[in-house]
């Protein structure tokens, strides 16, 4: 059985942040992933982030990510690539899956950065070829290079809808509109400004009723909703599209964390249930941190901060730099993403991360579990 | 500067609709006055939402424009200090800044707009105009179309457009 | 006019990749090393890869990143491989896949399937089993 001072497992930027603070604070560091990649979604963010210089502000994400590789590789990271943790063990020991065999990895501190995932929407139609999450859209274009098809109906206005819809027409696809159930755009209006300037019609407060098409999607019907969301009847647009993208909200992949026997909350405002965790970014579990969007659907700018924040604590938990070192390093990047939740764009997660960090059950947040490992 | 103050509350129809309408874009801390735009080649800064961002503070060579240190205000645009140099419009990750000139005498306005579309227009070439609800408004002549290192992939794209539109052009499209 | 995107104003020209040769349904298809079954097939304009168990359903993709399984194909003999997530070989044969697929290989002692057809004494080696 292998042993390092920090595993963390995802290699996205939270994970990629977390292993190399942890490496520069002295530990042997094992960064997994599933993928045959790193770089979780950042590769496929082609467009510049906001927030402030220290935030690489400005900078396109593929361009941030391969700088955050770069690091990685320079500090002696060991990174395992195509390799899925399926188990979280007692004693803090990772099952690794590998080709055709596992492995065990025993740490004296992990963090869970495994990300979120794309959700579904049903509707009639919802199944056929040519519907799919908006990330998937992404990952076709911006990685593969293929357009997943020609004439797109984005559905959903957050960061996620918008800016795939801009990236849709930067590949050459042809956007026919966007909806939103909500009476308001969900992301930046900034986002919304860049696509609709382009003439793609942004349709609030509509939403998809069904596709349909002859085995394969060719027709969307949207409509109208009213104030209880239901469907106008009388307000339908059929919509010719091959291709309908999802872009309905993201769920944390948070299964190793319910392993560890994490304390977990339902917290809606940040996608589902989450582990608990404090501003260290540690959870119930002794030695277990979480960052990123498993511990609350963000973004990448401040899944990068709280990477750097787990690193630096796990490196703490692992015995390898003291409280007070831990607490200086740390100081910036907890700063950096206070400035990154403010406003009113900000209120959502630093309510739903204000529940977890006083570990108190509201309304909203359900608690469950609360073992150890 | 531009109109009353916005303290930062969220411009109204923006979010419904999905762009500005002129009316909201002139009220804006960044908007320059028209009086000032008529003066000589201007930013105009269409950020009307608290997002934490402020990459436009730290590109303006001259201090022209101000978020302070609570990144999520609204960027201010001090037209007295502005020289048009245009620094900041490739680091706004929204891609919401202009800069425009009305300076001209020939009953046109020249317009740098950020395009990061394929193919890209050449000088000389007319392109279709587009305001920000996407509406076609008319045709215009590009002038000339910067791209290199320093602006990170985002073509600017100068555009002569009939001097009336100058607040209201804001996309181009290639229609070759 | 081609669904693959060879100029984009932001990532700039493909790069060059090494041609590669698969057949789906039969016929021989052109891809690129290094790509994923998925993306070529999708550039050819295939529009289903597979059919459901229950109603035969036409299904494409989904996820895109080797999560949801929407993508499944029987690729080389092989059923319920994620298109997404695996790249293209030269010669590799992909097929539509019906329902939940029928195995090729001979299943293992035990029932269950083990991917590279590696013997129960090297599995419970390999795995660490008693270490």
């Amino acid at each position: 059985m292998r042993r390092v001072d920090v595993a963390v497992v995802g290699a996205g930027p939270a994970g990629l942040c977390a292993a190399a603070e942890a490496a520069r604070h002295g530990c042997e560091v094992a960064l997994l992933d599933e993928n045959a990649t790193a770089g979780g979604q950042l590769f496929k963010q082609i467009h510049k982030f906001f927030g402030s210089r220290a935030h690489r502000a400005g900078r396109r994400g593929i361009d941030i990510g391969a700088e955050l590789l770069d690091e990685v590789a320079g500090l002696g990271v060991h990174v395992c690539l195509g390799a899925p943790v399926w188990g979280l063990y007692e004693g803090r020991t990772l099952a690794v899956a590998e080709d055709d065999h596992s492995w065990r990895l025993a740490a004296g501190a992990i963090v869970l950065a495994t990300g979120a995932t794309e959700n579904g929407l049903a509707f009639p139609g919802w199944t056929l070829p040519g519907i799919m999450g908006a990330g998937c859209a992404q990952t076709m274009i911006n990685v593969h290079r293929v357009l997943p098809g020609r004439r797109v109906l984005m559905v959903g206005s957050g960061n996620v809808g918008l800016i795939v819809a801009y990236q849709l027409l930067q590949a050459g696809a042809e956007v026919a509109a966007v909806v939103d159930v909500l009476p308001r755009v969900g992301g930046y209006p900034v986002h919304a400004a860049k696509i609709a300037r382009a003439g793609v019609p942004v349709l609030t407060g509509h939403t998809v009723k069904e596709v349909r098409g002859d085995g394969v999607a060719e027709e969307a019907t949207v409509w109208a909703v009213d104030d209880a969301f239901r469907g106008l009847p009388g307000s339908e647009r059929r919509i010719r599209v091959d291709t309908v993208a999802l872009a309905v909200g993201l769920t944390p992949m948070a299964e190793l964390a319910w392993l560890a026997g994490c304390r977990m909350g339902y917290v809606p405002e940040l996608g589902g249930h989450v582990p608990f965790h404090d501003a260290r970014m540690a959870t119930s579990a002794p030695g277990v941190f979480v960052a990123g969007d498993v511990s609350g659907v963000e973004e990448a700018s401040s899944a990068m901060e709280e990477g750097r924040l787990a690193g630096v604590w796990a490196a703490a938990a692992a015995g390898k730099v003291t409280e007070d070192r831990a607490a200086e390093a740390a100081e910036p990047h907890a700063a950096a993403l206070d400035g990154l939740r403010g406003g009113p764009y900000g209120v959502h997660v630093r309510r739903g991360k204000q529940a977890l960090a006083d570990g108190v059950a509201t309304a909203q947040v359900q608690v469950l579990g609360g073992g150890g490992v | 500067m531009g109109g009353p103050a916005s303290t930062g509350a969220t411009a109204g129809g923006c979010e419904q609709r999905g762009f500005f309408s002129l009316e909201e874009v002139l009220a804006l801390p960044g908007c320059p006055d028209l009086d000032e735009l008529r003066g000589r080649r201007l930013a105009v800064v269409e950020c009307g939402h608290e997002i934490p961002c402020d990459p436009c503070q730290t590109a303006c060579p001259t201090g022209a424009i101000a978020v302070g240190d609570d990144i999520t205000a609204l960027p201010r645009l001090d037209a007295s200090l502005c020289d048009g140099c245009g620094t900041c419009q490739p680091v706004c990750p929204g891609l919401a800044i202009f800069l425009v000139d009305m300076t001209r005498d020939d009953g046109l306005a020249e317009i740098w707009m950020p395009h990061e579309f394929l193919p890209l227009p050449e000088k000389g070439e007319r392109v279709r105009l587009r305001d920000r609800a996407g509406e076609v408004v008319g045709e215009g002549k590009v002038r000339r179309v910067r791209h290199g290192a320093r602006l990170d992939r985002t073509a600017i794209v100068h555009v002569l457009v009939p001097e009336r539109l100058a607040m209201v052009v804001r996309a181009l499209e290639v229609t070759r | 006019m081609t669904r693959r995107v060879l100029d984009h104003p932001i990532l700039g020209p493909a790069s060059a990749r090494v041609p590669v040769t698969i057949s789906f349904a039969g016929e021989p298809l052109e891809a690129f090393g290094g790509e994923p079954v998925a993306a070529a097939l999708a550039a050819a304009g295939v529009r289903v890869f597979r059919r459901t168990s229950k109603r035969g359903e036409p299904r494409q993709l989904f996820c895109g990143i080797g999560r949801c399984t929407d993508c499944v194909m029987v690729v080389d003999g092989q059923p319920n491989v994620r298109t997404c997530v695996t790249p293209v070989r030269e010669g590799m044969k992909v097929e539509v896949q019906d329902g939940r697929g029928v195995w090729e290989r001979p299943r293992g002692d035990s029932g269950a399937s083990r991917p590279s057809g590696v013997s129960p004494e090297d599995w419970a080696a390999r795995s660490g089993a008693g270490q």
